[in-house]
């Protein structure tokens, strides 16, 4: 393809491989919760047993309204109103104040949970609410397994760092591994050889790579720039263009310019600005933010999901005391600009929810690919090296990882239902994972038989896969018949999903016994 | 003013040769530095002078968008080219040469000498 002369082929197989041994396993837990975490909202959708679109399309004027009469001015500083997977209606009434946890400026306030068919306040809380996920969250699980693939559950900022770096090892890799290939569009249709031998083992992974490369640098390059752009960029750029001052750098990526006027003033319709803003750019609308409610400077973002056509969100904003339309707001700037382009593409592109439940299938497909990418091509390491101890034992860890994280996952989901009922999931669902991670971990110290390991382990799948929409239903979730009658998709479907993967897990797991690796003494020669 | 110029020009080419020929004796460990701490900081360094360069386009925001969304591009760029490129005296040049020049550029708005924005 390229011309690489020798000692670069090298170099790129010494950067290609070691930094996929040194960093693989990290990254393939990044990329397989990823892949999970695609489905997040449906998820989030399955395990609280409803099926509500996010979309705000009640009545919400009179709600907000009586809940600002009672509360203090400093409240009404900033309003943020959506809708959670459960169906019900947020509202957090806000404005900042430094954190004594953090020593940093944070988000303090009251936040309400509203039933939004009667407007009745179901719960209210006080504090720094952003730090207090239970209060806003419905599915600990889904909020357990995207955290687990954005920061790998560490505390912030290391977790997104450590994320970042592991964004750039998969382009490095990625990028190298490109580079190496010599026949790119004859390694599109490579067949794989038979005998199972190592070459066999290269072409699958050469095949699998060569088809999600662009989806690999696309991913390593967006989840790179989200990891990094809070934590290290935005800091840095700051520092060089406004003097470290970060306020006024976020004040001018995302706040338009209002001449300040605090006078009291009726509040704007909030009903019928979402009817306007349905009808200048579509739904679903997802997130109204109010700045200065009750001031003649208010002002009132309306956020719109991906949809018909649109690719990223888009921002309507709207005059918060005559109610009228300004303008669509660039998410970065206040003008169009390519480097709003560029940006409202990040999202998109990582995420793949650019065309509902189709674009998220593509992505959650090709993220299992990679995932298969990267456990080949530390298989084919392990196989070329698998005299040597130390590669036998870094072999087990690769079963142990494959298998095991999967089984971690799905013990958190178990660990989510059983708490459900009568025990805080935002605490058992992280234990849960960590839990089924350490048993994966023991059985792998345990079972000395590589084959048999893989077997148990396929067992394990199988079974936590096929009781666990049994376990959902004894917690008093959604039944399939209310989940039909109701139209809650995401429940059958996911109950069904699980149930022919945990089926499929159970035909394959005798299939799947690996040869048991014995390690070859070198043959004696007769003494000359 | 001809032998001025030898008498600093022969000392420079000295210099360079010596310098040259040192990261040619220690090839691995040259490379290992290069594609390493000396890309990071490379890369760091050219997303952190961006702003100053660049132009801010119609909206004003370009120049700070752009180094934060291309950032990890960046890296991946300085630091293949740190790899691959056959001769490591120029490749020790080039990526040095931009740590130096962005050093320069970021240095006055840095210490807030020189507000490239305005807030």
């Amino acid at each position: 393809m390229i011309p690489i002369s020798q000692p670069q082929m090298k170099r790129l197989t010494a950067v290609h491989g070691w930094s996929g041994v040194i960093l693989g396993l990290l990254l393939f837990t990044v990329v397989i919760t990823g892949t999970v975490a695609v489905f997040g909202d449906d998820i989030a959708r399955w395990s609280t047993g409803s099926s509500t679109q996010r979309g705000i399309d009640k009545p919400i004027d009179g709600i907000v309204r009586n809940l600002a009469e009672r509360l203090p001015l400093f409240y009404l500083d900033d309003i943020a109103v959506w809708k959670t997977d459960a169906g019900e209606l947020m509202a957090f009434f806000h404005s900042h104040a430094e954190n004594p946890a953090t020593g940093r400026p944070d988000e303090y306030g009251a936040m309400f949970r509203i039933d939004p068919e009667s407007g009745e306040v179901l719960d209210r809380n006080e504090g720094f609410m952003w730090k207090e996920p239970w209060a806003w969250d419905p599915s600990a699980l889904r909020h357990f397994l995207v955290d687990l693939h954005v920061q790998l559950y560490l505390p912030d900022p290391w977790g997104l760092i450590v994320t970042g770096i592991l964004g750039l090892l998969m382009m490095a890799a990625a990028v190298s591994g490109f580079l190496m290939h010599r026949h790119m569009i004859r390694d599109l249709f490579v067949a794989e050889r038979p005998g199972a031998r190592l070459v066999s083992a290269r072409d699958r992974h050469v095949l699998a790579s060569s088809w999600s490369l662009p989806f690999a640098v696309i991913l390593a390059f967006t989840g790179s720039f989200f990891s990094f752009a809070s934590t290290v960029s935005f800091p840095i750029v700051a520092q060089v263009a406004f003097g470290g001052d970060n306020e006024a750098m976020a004040r001018t990526l995302f706040e338009p310019p209002v001449v300040e006027d605090t006078r009291r003033v009726r509040p704007a319709d909030l009903d019928a600005i979402r009817a306007k803003a349905l009808d200048k750019v579509g739904g679903p609308l997802t997130f109204i933010s109010i700045h200065h409610y009750g001031r003649a400077d208010a002002r009132i973002h309306v956020w719109h999901s991906a949809a018909d056509g649109r690719l990223g969100f888009t921002q309507t904003v709207f005059d918060g005391a005559a109610g009228t339309f300004l303008e669509v707001k660039p998410q970065v700037g206040n003008k169009p600009s390519m480097g709003n382009t560029i940006r409202t593409l990040m999202w998109p592109l990582h995420v793949g929810d650019f065309a509902g439940l189709v674009s998220k299938a593509v992505w959650g497909a090709l993220g299992a690919t990679t995932c298969f990418v990267i456990l080949s091509g530390l298989r084919r390491w392990v196989r070329r090296r698998e005299e040597e101890p130390l590669w036998r034992g870094f072999g087990r860890a690769l079963t142990v990882t494959a298998l095991g994280l999967p089984i971690a996952m799905l013990a958190s989901a178990w660990a989510f239902f059983l708490a459900l009922p009568a025990a805080d999931p935002f605490f058992w669902t992280p234990f849960g994972f960590v839990a089924g991670a350490l048993a994966c971990a023991g059985l792998g110290l345990a079972v000395r038989d590589d084959g048999k390991l893989r077997a148990l382990f396929w067992r394990i799948l199988a079974w936590a896969c096929l009781l666990l929409p049994l376990l959902r239903l004894a917690a008093g979730g959604t039944s399939w018949a209310e989940a039909l009658a109701r139209n809650h998709g995401e429940v059958l479907s996911i109950d069904l999903l699980l149930l022919a993967a945990g089926g499929l897990m159970w035909w394959a797991r005798d299939r799947r016994r690996a040869p048991t690796v014995v390690p070859q003494r070198p043959t004696m020669e007769p003494a000359e | 003013m001809g032998t001025f110029a030898i008498s600093v020009h022969r000392p420079v080419v000295a210099t360079l040769r010596h310098a040259a020929c040192a990261v040619e004796r220690r090839p691995l460990l040259a490379r290992w530095l290069l594609a390493g701490p000396g890309a990071l900081l490379a890369a760091v360094l050219v997303m952190a002078a961006m702003p100053v360069w660049l132009p801010a386009g119609a909206a004003g925001i370009d120049n700070i968008v752009y180094p934060i969304v291309l950032a990890p591009l960046i890296w991946t760029v300085v630091f293949l080219y740190a790899l691959l490129d056959a001769s490591l005296p120029r490749a020790t040049a080039v990526v040095l040469g931009l740590i130096l020049v962005d050093a320069i550029l970021v240095a006055p708005a840095a210490t807030g000498a020189l507000h490239v924005n305005s807030g």
